[in-house]
């Protein structure tokens, strides 16, 4: 009756998960480059956690905004005050550099967290049910996906308004102002759902023939139980391993749209944005590599991380390659 | 003896790029209360289907456009065919449940073999786990406070089974107050793998089911669909992955579990030995009919179509000529006018090629749908 048997109760509960667990570690173990992965994104972890720490933000201003003391255009190099030097308009690159990792972050798993939670919804319904439901929700996604991804991404960025009526009641008026970033995170899910929702789609329908689904029908269970608890289940590891791939691409397509000016605006903590700024000075001598290496070793090794993991997981996950 | 399910004229078509697939035309059976009905017939002959149409569960682009089956249940005669959703989900696992023909798919891979069997005890017999739940609490003795809140939950559970605050708090691990129904639940769930003769249970529990033989998993597969002790049990082809040994094995089972539960059995299956074994009626389909039906020692003592005594001539045996069946199943887009087995019927007259033959009591119980029995009367 007290805590410790629940607790032991609870446990034997988990056993089964947890031999899975072990299963998964074990293979985790077996290939190198996993674990080069898995330690990117760990120490990105901290450095997004340890942010406020590393590079303090002025008192009482946005953390986000990155602070300067001077207007100099010219960049300054690495120097004991600002480790990484200066951007175009004495931003120092050390603090963006730093609270970008949140900023990627943000855009990566707020962006794949949304297109895939509507990529899921939309995906399964249209396999499941098929017919007339399918059909119109294929054929919407063939016009997003009918545009070059980048290309639909700035037309709309620049179409979302930035201030949203909510609700609209005579006293009472509940609007929502957008920042660029959150209009870049609207486009971006908006641009991403597509893909996640043909994948679920599909293997949606190839899990529905399967004779398990059958045996559970006929056990009596209602449409939505089936769908919850068993086709999803089976249907959702390509998804999974398709989302941990995508978040670096996802970040990567962020700095691309930063470096074009649509998205963050100028002085934002975000490693697209610090490039942005270094885009006068990349020609002619390598004076100044420090505005665009430095920035893009870290988009460069956040993405390699994000990728050698989402590989490790298809590794792990995939029960066509697991089990040898 | 009553008739538990009847099913009457059933049609059931494929609507397929190639064409309209007629795969059952007009099958007509009933199934008594507390017997074996064999059904038997080659691959393609709509034997699954007719199991299938029982539970009206034909998947698409299948739809039944005509006929009943009726389902007696207590007073009441059900005509499963136009039922609502809700109604069917209720009598499917509980009155009338399905063994599968491949345990291994029909098993999903992602949950150990407890939670599945778990799933149809909660889906149906949620109530009678509940009440042994309350009596449990009743009988114990403990702090007086904690048992009247512990017996309101399962009092609100048993009023409504599927309520949202239910649910969402049985989801937090540790909770003291669920406990005793998964306990209750898990108790139940090794009892029905000691019925199914599971060497122990309480290991096999927790285990998924690729860790499993194909012997083991029919076995888990039989008691999801015994769970609720269902009065029909179709089961389709449940032995044909299975070798030898463990066929009969899970051929003792069916029959101790049926002669344990009272269950009527429809055996769907293309081995006469099997039928022999198990069943007390034959029905024998061919091409989306049943061309007769008998009791099995009539059957097999006085095979009365030309298709049954060709299909008992081509069982092997030692010191006998083995006779095959020429030709093919026809395909069921343009299935033959008539009778549809004349064109590998011997004994094929005239009339065969024009009319279909109706069914017609030959003997007692002994029904054939032939022309070569019908001259005369």
């Amino acid at each position: 009756m007290n805590l410790k048997s629940r607790w032991n109760e609870f446990k034997a509960s988990m056993s089964p998960k947890k031999k899975e667990l072990k299963f998964i570690l074990v293979r985790i173990k077996k290939s190198p480059l996993s674990i080069v992965g898995a330690a990117i994104i760990v120490f990105y972890i901290a450095l997004a956690i340890l942010a406020p720490v590393l590079a303090p933000p002025w008192p009482g201003r946005d953390p986000f905004m990155i602070p300067r003391k001077e207007y100099t255009f010219e960049p300054q190099p690495p120097s004991p005050e600002h480790i990484f030097g200066t951007a175009e308009g004495q931003y120092d690159i050390w603090y963006g550099c730093m609270w970008g990792t949140i900023t990627a972050f943000r855009v990566g798993v707020v962006v794949v967290g949304i297109s895939l939670t509507i990529g899921l919804l939309i995906g399964t319904a249209a396999g499941y049910y098929g017919g007339i439901i399918d059909e119109l929700m294929m054929r919407l996604t063939d016009i997003f996906l009918a545009f070059p991804g980048l290309v639909l991404c700035m037309a709309l960025v620049i179409a979302i308004p930035n201030k949203w009526t909510i609700l609209e009641l005579d006293p009472l008026k509940w609007t929502l102002v957008l920042s660029p970033l959150d209009k870049l995170l609207m486009a971006l899910s908006l641009v991403g759902w597509p893909s996640y929702c043909r994948v679920i789609r599909g293997e949606v329908m190839r899990v529905k023939g399967e004779d398990y689904v059958q045996a559970s029908k006929a056990a009596g269970c209602s449409d939505l139980r089936i769908m919850v608890k068993h086709i999803l289940p089976n249907s959702i590891y390509p998804i999974l391993i398709m989302a941990s791939l995508d978040i670096g691409a996802v970040v990567l397509t962020a700095a691309a749209l930063s470096f074009l000016g649509i998205g963050s605006p100028s002085g934002y903590a975000d490693w697209g944005q610090l490039i942005n700024l270094s885009r006068p000075w990349i020609e002619g001598s390598l004076k100044y590599w420090y505005t665009y290496t430095i920035p893009g070793i870290f988009i460069f090794t956040f993405v390699l991380g994000w990728n050698l993991l989402g590989d490790a997981f298809r590794d792990i996950l995939d029960p066509m390659l697991r089990r040898r | 003896m009553s008739k538990l399910i009847e099913v009457q004229d059933v049609v059931l078509r494929f609507y397929t790029y190639e064409g309209v697939v007629k795969a059952l035309e007009g099958v007509n059976l009933y199934l008594k209360k507390g017997e074996t009905l064999g059904v038997v017939g080659e691959t393609g002959c709509g034997k699954t289907m007719t199991g299938l149409s029982i539970l009206s569960l034909i998947p698409p682009p299948g739809r039944i456009e005509g006929g009943k089956v009726l389902f007696q249940t207590g007073d009441k005669t059900l005509d499963l065919l136009s039922q609502d959703d809700a109604t069917l989900r209720n009598v499917r696992g509980k009155d009338i449940s399905m063994i599968f023909q491949e345990p291994s798919s029909a098993l999903d891979p992602v949950y150990t073999v407890g939670d599945q069997i778990a799933e149809a005890l909660l889906l149906h017999r949620k109530k009678e786990l509940c009440e042994r739940v309350l009596a449990q609490i009743e009988r114990e003795r403990g702090k007086k406070g904690k048992r009247e809140l512990e017996k309101k939950v399962y009092k609100k559970m048993l009023k409504n089974p599927d309520a949202l605050s239910l649910k969402v708090f049985s989801k937090i691990p540790i909770i003291g107050r669920y406990r005793r129904l998964k306990k209750e639940v898990r108790k139940e769930v090794v009892n029905i793998l000691r019925e199914m003769e599971m060497a122990d249970p309480e290991r096999v529990v927790d285990m998924y089911p690729h860790e499993l033989s194909g012997g083991m998993q029919q076995r888990i597969v039989i008691g999801i669909a015994l769970a609720c002790n269902p009065t029909v049990l179709i089961a389709d082809e449940p032995t044909t992955s299975l070798d030898v040994t463990v066929q009969a094995q899970i051929l003792d089972l069916i029959r101790r579990l049926k002669k344990k539960f009272g269950s009527s059995v429809v055996y769907i299956t293309h081995d006469m030995g099997v039928i022999a074994e198990l069943c007390d009626r034959v029905a024998v389909m061919y091409a989306g009919s049943i061309c007769e039906i008998a009791e099995v020692k009539e059957l097999f003592r006085n095979p009365l179509h030309p298709y049954t005594k060709a299909l008992l001539e081509s069982i092997p045996r030692p010191g006998k000529e083995f006779r095959s069946i020429s030709g093919m199943v026809p395909n069921l887009v343009n299935p033959p006018l008539g009778c549809r087995f004349h064109p590998r019927c011997l004994f094929a007259k005239l009339i065969c090629t024009e009319e279909r033959p109706k069914m017609k009591e030959v003997n007692k119980e002994h029904f054939v749908a032939c022309h070569l029995y019908s001259r005369g009367t």
